[in-house]
Order: structure tokens, then C-alpha cells, then sequence
């Protein structure tokens, strides 16, 4: 919300700058997100008195003028103004001074007389032009002319502290609970009672209730949408601008002049929070309004120009015939004031709050009216609304009728709360004299009965919505206590019931880093398109509101985000990736929810990667893990059907997989490099900083023995080391694939596999008779099992 | 030639001849002097029978000075060859320092980890546990259990996606308030880090995924001077003894009383700069003492018990203390950005 602080200083009398209230502001829980200056800057130019004028010695043209400022402070002027005169209140730019449009004033002489400054006219200051009666637009600035209410003017002030030049504004935020923060006296309220100064209400129209004789009708159809409904009547209505200052105010609060009744109902809106709506009495049928609920279908041309279908159930201002405004939205069309109105009917209501929301958000329109609205403004606050908007009504536009007619339901009595001062002190940590509660409360329009023993009995106004409970009223007291009064403490050291959670993201994370992985965070959500032009298999949760389709889809593996990287990385030029995430997937569950997992991602991409250096990585994290991985080879759909393997634990769970990307996707990812990627199941992993337990070792020498065979081109390295590992029993202590080997002369589909065994017993040395049995045994089962001949 | 003349003549020629013996010679030379069959030194003794007893004596000592002389000087020639050698190879093996070393990219921590890993290990050190938990959420968890009910329009806070009507992506991580005190009786006191959701229009300090760190801590006795004290030791930890921290009335519909935690510039140290709007202040999180009606929702009871929560945006303060101007940075992977971390 925008607040010229000129405006906020009708209600409360303020000598602080516009930044002094700004953190006062701040510090009783009022955001302010900045303080702009609107309008031209001048520096240096400031009011004056003319004690006498003198003709100049040697110019006809030119006079001399004597010149008071305050204190005591005199100035010689030298002015060819042909308004000047003795007694004059103007504006003087002094020596150093900057005029609106930047000019700089220094002292000077004309025709060898001293002139130690200059007189100004509206446009050197920046003063509207058309606030200047015509004749004297061309003259200096006559200050008696343009404050002709003034008592006094004060002498020696910045011309812009005198005159509407420019103004600050507070840009402030306001909370969703606070619709009393969205006006500007609900401002001025907490400004006033945090420095304790009154609060000075506007005037208000003393009309009264009463039904007048040529009064319509108001027929509110549901309460419950409409607990309150103030129409009060203007008759001959004369449509003109509204007063300068007013629209002035409107302007730099963000809005914009458009007649004097449409103004002064948004002036009143912005004021005191309540939303006003005028109709024109003669466009009304039947003279009737009606409060309902719009039923499907029926459609209202708003005054935007845009013609609009209701939803079902949106509160609607009617007559007997048509819909003539959504409520608390915005007014028809129909009913608009024009030039030609005459009669006016001044609507102030109140409406549900969920019901003005959810039509605001359907129709996508969002009004001053509604933001306010929609936030819940209690049906006591209509009245106030409807008295000034009158006020001003009757001033600028036209002949109030007096009285009104309201229909609604009754007032609710006001709000009681108790405030246990034991339950200040338990939640502030400080005791706060019981006075001084009560004292602040009071300062903030609350009513104060104090029951003895600690308790109060506080009656909430009418503007304060939000409070209702205990809890809330001593955030009240903190609030104007000063939250930096309170002290800081810690609390007393306690058991916690909660245990940590598992920790094998970070320690993934350390060693993925450790094995020279760089981590990346990428989204978690992805575009369709994303999926399908990596392959993705299965299906996918989605998002039905997403602001754009790259968040569309949950995503089930790491590796495309991980892919883009890569691609992005490349376009850069930078073409050594090796980098890693931790992060979770989303598994559809059959019951719609997501089944969320820890992942660890990895993939390579430089010049000479291949399988075997991720595999190697792999490997590592197996050893570190105290996990023995084994890889089975597997087809995905994403990946190089020769070059890919499950992950498998001891028990057969597959952790995850590991591959270099199919071709066909690496084509479409124009890359130089190739692209290997792993994902492991980190939720299988929870248990691997337990797992290590110690083992005893054998201290007798080892054995090598070299077995090279002869097998098909389908027998894997790790069938042969299965098998020898089976057959060697408990001396083997570990068989490893060191070379293979294909030539014409082991026949076409053959190769050949040579691996090291290291053979060590628990209990003796190893004869080489036992040595030798044990090779052979597993020779034989090479050539039995795998159909394996042992090269010469 | 008498015997001392010949021991005289000896002594000189192997002289020369050991000075001048290359590395390989040495061996021969020696033998050729010294060797009990046919040595230089052998040959000359064998005339000592000749000699008078009063000579042998002269003769015999002499004979042992030089070849204790000559020894003396083979071994000296020896090492000087050695060391000629290891001089030669020292110098074949010079190598130029200034060459670049044989260097594979170090791996790297995400900034935003490193800031969390710090974040976490001030809380541990507090008495706090770590906690994870989901990230679809229900409508409940998210909103209706932390006293945000449906259509209140303090949810436009949080415009959040939706898989369904009820389920979403937890659009902050306070509903873990919820399921920890769920789970477990007071005490509790826990920190919650995760990714979060918004439905915020990408700009250089909005993504639409983000991360928090969740605090929560209930117990008899707990205070908002507490919840002060805590934030204040955290900012001080977190970024020098010297910070300073301010606390503003706030909103949350969860919290009440409910603050805006603001610590002092700690690029200007306060004076104003471009980063703390000039203000000298900058927000780090909001926090508050947990609403009652969300104690009373888990079955916690009020008056017994009261406690702090307060919430951070991890990208915020890794951002703000790291001088990076744009999260997109962040979530791209830029291997120029994640380099410098």
C-alpha cells in the first residue's frame, strides 16, 4: 500500500522525517519495502517575507528588494518579477540552491548591484502550474494567493514543506490478517499509538439513521454473504473533477482522478479501508437494490469494459431486473456514474470475505475493493465508510438525503479476551508491569477491565479482526514493548525426544567429492519434453497448475537433469564434466502419492571416458561402503544395451544402474564427448557406515597363480571369476580379470580371459601339493561350467 | 735400486696412477698394487730377505705408511668418483619446478551444501537433531494444521503447486512442525532442511525450487526472549562474534507472536550499502513462538508446554554471504560457477 506521508499527518501530528516513521513503522511490525520521493527535488529554496522594494539605481526594469528569512536572517534580491510588492510572501532559491529542473542559483550581481539569490515561480519549483491563477503564471510566487487558509506562514522553510510539490511516499506491505493495515488511518492509529499522540479522526457526516421518505430499497437475500448493506442517497449531483488535493493524494497513492464521485469513493476506500460503491440511482430498477448469489450462467459487463460470466454462488448487486455489480469486486456497467448522472446511491456493505476471494480469483480480477474485502472487514466498519464518503459527497458533489437505509443483521457485540499476566511472562520470558499491558492495549483501542489477580478482561475494536485469542493480544504487548527490549536468552538445556535421521546423503556427498565428483542441485521438476527426449521410462506424477511446462512432470531419475548439465557445460566449452547429485525422485505409488527416494546420480563426460572409469568410481564406493556391488548386465531403454549393468547387491537388490547413454540419445544431445551415468538407490545404502565389522586376517604367505582360458565371446569375466571363487573355497582370498585377449588364432567368437587367483590359508603354509589341487579343481569347473580350456 | 728406493718410486707412480684411475680402473689398480700374488707392493717385499735385521724393521714400517698412504688415497679417489657421478646425475635430473603438476580437478560441495553443512553443525552443537521429511505434502500438513485454513487469504503466501485437490509440493518446511510433534512428546528440538516449491515467476532471486531449514523446539519454560537468544547466538556463529541481530513483528498464521529476524549488513557492517538496501539491515528468516492451536492440534498441551520455530532460505544466506547475484546460478551447474566453491 502506498502512503503519502503528507496525508498520513492528517491524523496523527508527526515532526519526525518521512525515515524516522518508517522505522517506527518497522519496529511495531509494519513493513515498509521503501520511501519514495514522487515529484521534482528542489534544495535550498525557501519561503520569504518582502519588507521592501527599491528601484534600481541604474535599471529601469529591475527592483531591489530587502528580504526576510527566519531568525533574523535578511537577504538582498534583485528581481524584474512584475508582481513583486512590499509585504509579499514568496519563495526565494538562495545562494548554492537546485531548481526543479536542476538549474543551480548562485549569488550574483545585476547591473552592479548585489542579488543574493533569486524569487521563484511555480514552474522554476515545480509547483503545478494550473493551481497558479492565470494572471499570475508569469509572476513570482504568491504564497498569501496560493494558502489562502493559512493562519501563518512559517519563514525561512523548504518551499516543498509549504507547497504540494512532492511528496513521500511509504511503500508498505501488509499482512494477510491486518486489512486495517491496507487504510491509511489504520496507519496513522498504530503510528499515533506508538508515540501517544491522538489520533485525529476526519469529519464525518452526523446523518442518521433514519429511513428518509424518498429512500429505495435494499432487499439483502442471504446475511450470510451480506450481514450489512448502508445505502445512502445524493440528489442533484453535479459530475465535475473532484478538489485538487484530493486527486493529488489519489495519484500518488497509485490511483487515478476520474470524477469527484468515483474519487471521493475511492478516497474514503483508501482512508479508511472500507470499499464504497456509487451507483446511479436512476439506472437502478424499481429504484431496488438486491444483495444475492449469481446462478450459473448469468454474466455482468464490468466497468473495466470486459463483459464477464459469474461464477455460481459470487455475491451480486442487483435490482429486480439485472446484475449491476459483482460485490466487493467491482461495479456493471450499467449503473456507472457518467456526466449525465444525477442521483446517486452510496453503497457501503459488508460481505463474506471467502465469497468475494473466490470470485475475485475466478474472474481473475483483483480490486482495491476486494484485496480488502477478502481479508474480512468487520460489518461495524461499514457505517464509518458511509459517513465520510457522505461528508465529502455533500461537499463536492452534491445534496445529501438525509438518513440511510441498512439492512443486515445486528452488530456482533465486541469481542472479549482474557490476558492472564502469568501467561505474558511465561511466553516473553519477561514480566511486564501490568500496567503498562493494560496502557498499551488501551493506546491500541482496546478496552481494559482489569478483574484483580493478574487478569484482564480486553474488549477487542472493531477493526481488530485478527484478535482472538489470548496469544494474540500479548503479540501486542511485544509489539509495543519493543521486541528488541526483550532480552535474549537461551533456553535451559533440555532432553530431545528426537533422534537424528540417517545421514548418508552427507556422507555420499563427502566421499562423491572426495573421488573428484563435483556436485550439482538441479530441479526436481521437468517438462514432458524433457522426458521423452532422454527416454525416460514409466510413468511420471504430475503438476495440474504449473507456471510453465518445464514443471510439469515429478521426476523419476537424476540422469536427464544431470544430461542437460552436461549439454549446457558443453555449449560453454567447458568439456571435462564429472559431476554428481544427491537428490530425490518421485515414484508414482498406486494411490497417487509419491514414493520419495534418495538417489545419488553420477555422470562423466570428457574426452576418453568410457564405462570402466565410472565403474571404477563405483567400485570405490563399494569398498568404502563395506558393500560388495556386482554388475549384471541389463537393457534400458536409455542406455548402450553392450555397455550397461545393474548395480546388485549381495542379496540380489538391485541399487541401481550404471551405463554409458544410448546412442541414439547422445546423437540427439550433439555433445563431443561420450556420457556415462550411474544412479544408485541411496535408501537401500542406509545401513553402510554399521556394516564395517572387523575380521580376523591370515598372517601366513599368499599364493599366485596365473589361469589364462580359451571361452566364448558370451562368457563374462565375472562368470569365470564366479566360478573360481566357488571352487577355491575358503583360500581364496581374491581372483582378478588382468587381461583379454582375442586373435584368429583361438577361432572366430572366442577369447581369451587371463586371470590372477591369491590362494592363502588360515591354518599352514600351502603345500604346492594342496595349491595345485585346488587350481585344478578349479580348472575343471572352468571347462565343465563355462566350457573354458585352460591356454598352455 | 735399493728396496726403500723402490717403495719411494712405488708411492709417487701410484700416485699419479690413483689420480688419474677412472671409476672402473679403481678395482684393477688396487689389486694391481696390493694383491698377495702379483701386487707392485708384494713384489718389492720379497727383497726384504736381503735386508740386514736392523733394516727389515725400516723397511717394514715404511712399507705399511704407504700402503696405508695409498689405501687411504684409493678410497679418497673412490668417493670422489662417486660423488662425480651422483653431481653428473644430479644435474641429468634437474626438472623445472614451475611445470604444472599432474592435477585432476578436485570434486566440489554444492555452496548451498557447504552453507547447510554449517547451518546444521551450529544446531548440533545446540542439542538439535537433523530431520528429513517429504516433500509432497498433504494439503493438511501444509496448511490446515499450521492454522492456515482454506480459502484464508494469508495462503497466498505460499502459491504452491498441486498434483491434486489435497496434495502438493510442500510449499515451505514447517509442515515438518507438525509431523515431528506428531511422532514424538515434548521435548523436541529439531532442524529440518529440504527443498521446497513455489509457484514464483524466475527472476534473479526466485526459483520455483528452493531450500529452508526448518527449526523447532518445544519444551516447559520456552520464551520468546528464547527464540531471541537462539537466533542471535545462531547469526553470531554463523557470521562472526561481532553481528548483530533485530527482531520485527511479523505475520505467520502458525507463530504468534511472530517475528522478522534481520542481522546487520555484514558486507557494509551495518553503514549501508547495495546489498542491505541501505538499510544496514538484512532479513534472514521469520520466526516465532508456535501458535497454540497448532500445540493443541498435535495433542500438545499449551499451557504446559511452549515452543520457537523459525524457517530460513538456505539459497538467501549461501547468496548473500557468497555475493551471487542470481540463483539461477545455482541450479544450472555451470562447472565456471561451481568451480569457485
Amino acid at each position: 500500500m502506498l502512503v503519502p506521508y503528507s496525508w498520513l499527518k492528517e491524523y496523527v501530528d508527526l515532526q519526525e522525517n518521512v525515515n524516522e516513521v518508517a522505522e517506527l513503522l518497522q519496529q511495531i511490525g509494519i513493513p515498509v519495502e521503501n520511501v519514495e520521493r514522487q515529484g521534482p527535488e528542489v534544495h535550498g529554496v525557501l519561503t520569504c517575507k518582502i519588507n521592501s522594494v527599491e528601484p534600481h539605481p541604474d535599471a529601469d526594469r529591475l527592483r531591489v528588494c530587502q528580504v526576510e528569512l527566519d531568525k533574523g536572517r535578511t537577504l538582498q534580491i534583485v528581481t524584474a518579477a512584475f508582481n513583486v510588492r512590499a509585504g509579499q510572501f514568496t519563495a526565494v532559491a538562495t545562494h548554492g540552491s537546485v531548481l526543479a529542473d536542476g538549474t543551480k542559483i548562485k549569488k550574483s550581481k545585476m547591473r552592479g548591484v548585489v542579488s543574493e539569490g533569486m524569487f521563484c515561480g511555480a514552474d522554476s519549483v515545480g509547483y503545478d502550474l494550473s493551481l497558479v491563477p492565470e494572471e499570475l503564471r508569469e509572476g513570482i510566487l504568491d504564497l498569501q494567493v496560493q494558502l489562502p487558509d493559512a493562519q501563518e506562514i512559517p519563514l525561512g522553510q523548504p518551499i516543498d514543506e509549504v507547497l504540494p510539490i512532492n511528496e513521500d511516499v511509504l511503500v508498505l506491505e501488509s499482512f494477510a490478517n491486518r486489512p486495517d493495515q491496507l487504510s491509511i488511518l489504520g496507519i496513522a492509529r498504530e503510528l499515533a499509538a506508538k508515540l501517544e499522540r491522538p489520533l485525529h479522526m476526519p469529519p464525518v457526516s452526523e446523518a442518521s439513521h433514519e429511513q428518509p421518505d424518498n429512500a429505495g430499497s435494499v432487499e439483502i437475500k442471504d446475511t450470510e454473504a451480506c450481514p450489512r448493506y448502508i445505502a445512502r442517497y445524493i440528489d442533484d449531483v453535479t459530475i465535475a473533477p473532484a478538489p485538487s488535493w484530493m486527486v493529488r493524494r489519489l495519484e500518488a497513492a497509485g490511483m487515478r482522478g476520474v470524477n469527484n464521485v468515483v474519487d471521493i469513493t475511492n478516497y474514503v476506500m483508501l482512508e479508511t479501508g472500507q470499499p464504497l460503491h456509487a451507483f446511479d440511482r436512476d439506472q437502478v430498477a424499481r429504484d431496488t437494490i438486491v444483495v444475492r448469489r449469481a446462478q450459473a450462467g448469468e454474466k455482468l459487463d464490468t466497468l473495466d469494459g470486459e463483459q464477464r460470466e459469474l461464477p455460481e454462488n459470487a455475491i451480486v448487486i442487483a435490482d429486480p431486473e439485472k446484475i449491476i455489480g459483482v460485490a466487493g469486486v467491482m461495479g456493471g456497467l450499467n449503473s456507472e456514474i457518467t456526466e449525465n448522472t444525477r442521483r446517486l446511491v452510496l453503497e457501503s456493505a459488508s460481505f463474506d470475505c471467502g465469497s468475494v476471494r473466490r470470485a475475485s480469483l475466478r474472474l481473475g480480477l483483483r480490486t482495491e475493493s476486494s484485496k480488502r474485502f477478502e481479508k474480512g472487514l468487520n460489518i461495524a466498519r461499514a457505517d464509518l465508510g458511509s459517513r465520510r464518503a457522505a461528508y465529502l459527497l455533500a461537499k463536492y458533489a452534491g445534496k445529501l438525503v438525509p438518513g440511510c437505509v441498512e439492512q443486515g443483521i445486528p452488530t456482533p457485540e465486541q469481542q472479549k479476551v482474557q490476558l492472564r499476566s502469568a501467561k505474558v511472562t511465561a511466553v516473553l520470558g519477561v514480566e511486564i508491569p501490568h500496567e503498562k499491558t493494560a496502557h498499551y492495549l488501551q493506546l491500541l483501542g482496546f478496552g481494559v477491565e482489569d478483574n484483580g489477580e493478574g487478569l484482564l478482561t480486553v474488549t477487542v475494536p472493531d477493526y481488530r479482526q485478527d484478535i482472538a485469542e489470548e496469544v494474540d493480544l500479548i503479540e501486542e504487548i511485544a509489539r509495543f514493548y519493543g521486541y528488541d527490549n526483550l532480552p535474549n536468552t537461551l533456553p535451559e538445556n533440555g532432553h530431545n525426544n528426537v533422534p537424528n535421521s540417517d545421514n548418508t546423503d552427507d556422507l555420499m556427498r563427502r566421499l562423491a567429492a572426495y573421488l573428484g565428483l563435483t556436485e550439482v542441485i538441479t530441479p526436481s521438476l521437468h517438462s514432458r519434453e524433457l522426458g521423452e527426449k532422454y527416454f525416460v521410462p514409466g510413468e511420471t506424477l504430475t503438476i495440474f497448475n504449473p507456471l510453465s511446462e518445464e514443471q510439469r512432470c515429478l521426476r523419476t531419475y537424476l540422469y536427464p537433469a544431470l544430461g542437460e548439465v552436461v549439454v549446457r557445460n558443453h555449449n560453454n566449452r567447458n568439456e571435462d564434466m564429472r559431476i554428481f547429485e544427491i537428490s530425490r525422485v518421485y515414484l508414482p505409488k498406486e494411490d497417487g502419492t509419491a514414493d520419495e527416494q534418495r538417489h545419488l546420480g553420477i555422470a562423466l563426460s570428457y574426452a576418453g571416458a568410457d564405462f570402466f572409469a565410472l565403474k571404477g568410481i563405483i567400485e570405490h564406493i563399494s569398498a568404502i561402503a563395506h558393500r560388495d556391488f556386482s554388475f549384471k548386465p541389463v537393457e534400458r531403454p536409455f542406455l548402450h544395451p553392450g555397455r550397461s549393468a545393474d548395480i546388485v547387491l549381495e542379496d540380489g537388490t538391485v541399487l541401481g544402474w550404471i551405463g554409458e547413454l544410448h546412442p541414439r540419445l547422445w546423437n540427439s544431445l550433439e555433445i563431443d564427448n561420450p556420457l556415462i551415468a550411474a544412479e544408485l538407490n541411496l535408501e537401500l545404502m542406509l545401513d553402510m557406515k554399521d556394516s564395517a565389522y572387523f575380521e580376523p586376517f591370515s598372517t601366513l604367505p599368499t599364493v599366485e597363480r596365473d589361469l589364462a582360458f580359451v571361452v566364448d565371446e558370451k562368457v563374462l569375466a565375472g562368470d569365470v571369476v564366479a566360478v573360481l571363487r566357488k571352487m577355491g573355497g575358503k583360500l581364496v582370498q581374491s581372483v582378478t580379470c588382468f587381461d583379454v585377449f582375442r586373435s584368429l588364432a583361438l577361432g572366430a567368437g572366442k577369447k581369451s580371459l587371463a586371470f590372477r587367483m591369491v590362494l592363502q590359508s588360515f591354518e599352514a603354509t600351502l603345500t604346492d601339493a594342496e595349491i595345485q589341487k585346488t587350481v585344478n579343481r578349479c580348472i575343471k569347473a572352468v571347462e565343465r561350467e563355462l566350457d573354458g580350456k585352460l591356454r598352455a | 735400486m735399493s728396496i726403500l728406493e723402490q717403495l719411494a718410486q712405488l708411492r709417487s707412480e701410484a700416485e699419479a696412477e690413483i689420480r688419474a684411475a677412472s671409476a672402473d680402473k679403481l678395482n684393477d689398480l688396487r689389486l694391481k698394487l696390493f694383491s698377495r700374488k702379483n701386487g707392485s707392493l708384494n713384489a718389492i717385499l720379497r727383497g726384504l730377505g736381503g735386508l740386514s735385521a736392523e733394516e727389515r724393521p725400516k723397511v717394514g714400517s715404511l712399507a705399511n705408511e704407504v700402503k696405508a698412504h695409498l689405501e687411504g688415497l684409493l678410497n679418497e679417489r673412490l668417493e670422489q668418483l662417486k660423488n662425480s657421478v651422483m653431481e653428473v646425475r644430479l644435474q641429468s635430473e634437474k626438472i623445472d619446478v614451475t611445470m604444472p603438476g599432474h592435477w585432476q580437478n578436485p570434486g566440489r560441495i554444492h555452496i548451498l551444501n557447504q552453507a547447510l553443512d554449517r547451518i546444521k553443525d551450529t544446531f548440533k552443537s545446540l542439542g538439535y537433531s537433523v530431520v528429513q521429511g517429504p516433500e509432497v505434502e498433504t494439503d493438511y500438513y501444509n496448511f490446515e494444521a499450521l492454522n492456515i485454513p482454506a480459502n484464508h487469504p494469508s495462503r497466498e503466501m505460499w502459491d504452491s503447486f498441486f498434483l491434486r485437490e489435497g496434495l502438493l509440493m510442500r510449499s515451505h518446511t514447517s509442515p515438518m512442525q507438525v509431523h515431528i510433534m506428531e511422532k514424538y512428546d515434548p521435548p523436541v528440538r529439531v532442524i529440518v532442511p529440504g527443498k521446497c516449491y513455489r509457484r514464483d515467476a524466475v527472476d534473479s532471486t526466485h526459483f520455483w525450487e528452493f531450500h529452508q531449514v526448518e527449526g523447532l523446539l518445544v519444551d516447559k519454560n520456552v520464551t520468546f526472549s528464547d527464540l531471541k537468544g537462539t537466533l542471535d547466538l545462531f547469526a553470531r556463529r554463523m557470521g562472526g562474534h561481532q553481528r548483530k541481530t533485530r527482531f520485527n513483528p511479523s505475520y505467520f498464521p502458525f507463530t504468534e507472536p511472530s517475528a522478522e529476524v534481520m542481522v546487520d549488513c555484514f558486507v557494509c557492517n551495518g553503514k549501508g550499502c547495495r546489498v542491505c538496501k541501505n538499510s544496514g539491515w538484512i532479513e534472514i528468516m521469520g520466526a516465532g513462538m508456535v501458535h497454540p492451536k497448532v500445540l493443541k492440534g498435535v495433542g500438545y498441551d499449551p499451557e504446559r508446554y511452549t515452543g520457537f520455530a523459525f524457517g530460513m532460505g538456505v539459497e538467501r544466506i549461501a547468496m548473500l554471504s557468497c555475493g551471487i547475484a542470481d540463483i539461477r546460478l545455482l541450479f544450472e551447474g555451470d562447472a565456471r560457477f561451481s568451480r569457485q566453491f
